[in-house]
């Protein structure tokens, strides 16, 4: 496995930290009530490690995510993962609803997939921003389900690799909403990340 | 420096998708407005193409919805529109005059060094209709279970006090009977006249039947307490038999193991009811024999014996309440705990021949073999 030396880490920290506290404060907004945000941990794990069922990475073995994929100098995944509760509670606090025993229908999974476009999208363009890089993304894209299946939506040789992962958790306080912002880069990018960040901090 | 629509012909084929597409550049000017706009607007692509689209449509100056799409031309990922929270950012009418529930995704891309946009518009109206039909009814079950739960721990209650104030009461009575039957008898023991004789067979009669009454009551307050649940026939009948004093009476139960019957948990003492009637009153009564027939799908269980019968005319009386000598669970008590589950009974002996009584049982109240693979 590839070492990163703690220097590297802690810009790495730094960079993250800005978009994430970007996109706390988006939801914030949205949500009208404070966000207790996590300092990022970052780790080197391998890929299948995030997505094992049973795993200390993301907590609970069903959840609700939306996805971007991001291709560029560098590549990897940027994703906001809910606990389902969290997620279908976040909902009806955005749209007002009052329901005894809310699902996420077709109509809540479409609002939540707003909410996280909102919330990557704060992420990743300050991130794109802070290093002037230019980043292909793809459409983002809903889950829900077992934390094994995200395995699946990556390509094999990522799935196989060790990946950098940036991991936040935020709590939507008063509401008891939680989620994880999470940041996985192919080791392979990491070199080019770092180089653009040193590139911007000179 | 050539546009992106001269330089490829095949953006003619979104003409073809029934989605709104519109390819706007980074100062929002649109140069691509697709059939379909054109169809929901009533926008010729020729009067679209040039203009800003920011201007054309208002909503989209809000800061809020401004922001985000101001980010794809700085680097930015999608920015996605839910119908929730933005149904008619862009309006487009149906022909009868209402707005279209919407969910638009900006994409950016690239072409030839200069930043574009694709503007995809989804009408989402049929879905939420769909939606919200489902949720308005999905909280009208909900409510309605809601309802029914009350009503159920309501009856519940209610029932709790009445069997308790029953229980109370039949003590009570109880306690005055046992005082009245002491002193009827030292009564008994007395020298009366031959009226004062009769005075008292009359209220040694009349207590014994209020005896018979308190004992009914308390058998009856059992009934449908406990939720009908799925039982061996042949097996309730061989437990039943043992209860009963048969004497040289046999049981003959030619029942299949493996046959369940959904009944209350009471139905056991149905049994025992048909086997203690029939030694009681059958005479010289010597086999009772359980088995069932299918009467095309329809199963009936048969409880028959080779006794006395039943008169004729006594066939539906002896279902009623307090007919008979005997106290105890009756025919007609035996009639109710079958009729919680849809079985009926009914007496079809030849009178003289013996008693036969059926027990017809709804087709979904029996099932056969269930616990072979």
């Amino acid at each position: 496995m590839k070492e990163i030396d703690e220097q590297t880490i802690d810009v790495i920290r730094e960079i993250v930290n800005i978009g994430v506290g970007r996109a706390a404060g988006q939801l914030q907004e949205m949500t009208g009530s404070h966000i207790r945000l996590q300092i990022p941990a970052i780790t080197i794990v391998p890929f299948h490690e995030i997505t094992a069922s049973g795993n200390t990475i993301i907590s609970g073995d069903t959840l609700s995510a939306v996805l971007l994929d991001f291709k560029g100098t560098f590549s990897g995944i940027s994703a906001v993962v809910f606990p389902p509760e969290s997620a279908a509670a976040l909902v009806m606090l955005l749209t007002g609803e009052h329901e005894k025993s809310p699902e996420l229908d077709a109509m809540r999974i479409e609002a939540l997939k707003e909410v996280g476009n909102i919330i990557i999208n704060a992420v990743m363009g300050s991130i794109a921003n802070v290093l002037s890089e230019h980043l292909v993304y793809s459409i983002p894209l809903y889950y829900e389900g077992p934390i094994e299946n995200l395995a699946r939506l990556k390509r094999k040789n990522v799935r196989d690799e060790s990946v950098l992962l940036a991991r936040t958790n935020f709590l939507v306080e008063t509401l008891n909403v939680e989620g994880d912002i999470l940041l996985i880069l192919e080791i392979g990018s990491l070199e080019a990340l770092v180089g653009s960040i040193k590139r911007v901090l000179a | 420096m050539k546009e992106i629509i001269d330089e490829y012909p095949v953006f003619g084929l979104l003409d073809l998708i029934p989605n709104g597409i519109i390819v706007i550049r980074s100062d929002y000017s649109i140069c691509y407005w697709n059939a379909c706009m054109a169809e929901w607007t009533d926008i010729p692509a020729d009067e679209a193409k040039g203009t800003n689209l920011i201007e054309r449509y208002p909503a989209l100056k809000n800061p809020i919805v401004y922001s985000r799409i101001t980010q794809l031309f700085e680097g930015g990922p999608a920015v996605l529109f839910s119908s929730t929270f933005h149904p008619h950012l862009i309006p487009c009418e149906f022909p009868n005059g209402d707005l279209r529930v919407e969910k638009i995704s900006f994409i950016p891309f690239r072409q030839s060094g200069r930043k574009y946009a694709l503007v995809l518009i989804e009408d989402m109206s049929d879905l939420t209709n769909q939606i919200k039909a489902y949720r308005t009814m999905k909280a009208v079950a909900e409510d309605q279970r809601d309802d029914l739960k009350k009503a159920q721990d309501a009856i519940y209650l209610a029932n709790k006090k009445l069997n308790l104030l029953n229980s109370i009461t039949r003590h009570d009575i109880n306690n005055q009977l046992t005082v009245q039957i002491g002193y009827l008898e030292i009564l008994e023991d007395t020298k009366l006249d031959a009226m004062q004789n009769d005075y008292f067979l009359q209220v040694t009669t009349a207590a014994k039947r209020i005896s018979s009454m308190i004992q009914f009551t308390k058998e009856y307050e059992k009934i449908g307490v406990n939720a009908p649940v799925w039982q061996d026939c042949r097996t309730l009948v061989d437990v039943a038999a043992r209860e009963v004093q048969l004497g040289n009476v046999m049981v003959k139960n030619d029942l299949a193991s493996g046959m369940d019957v959904f009944a209350d948990p009471l139905i056991v003492k149905v049994f025992y009811n048909l086997m203690d009637n029939a030694v009681r009153y059958g005479g010289k009564i010597t086999t009772i024999r359980f088995s069932v027939e299918d009467h095309h799908g329809e199963h009936i269980i048969v409880c028959e014996d080779d006794g006395a019968g039943v008169p004729a005319d006594e066939r539906e009386m002896i279902f009623e309440r307090g007919f008979g000598k005997n106290t105890g669970l009756g025919l007609a008590l035996s009639r109710e705990i079958l009729y919680i589950t849809g079985i009926t009974i009914q007496e079809t002996g030849k009178p003289g021949k013996g008693a036969r009584f059926e027990m017809t049982v709804p087709k979904e109240g029996i099932q056969f073999d269930k616990h072979k693979s």
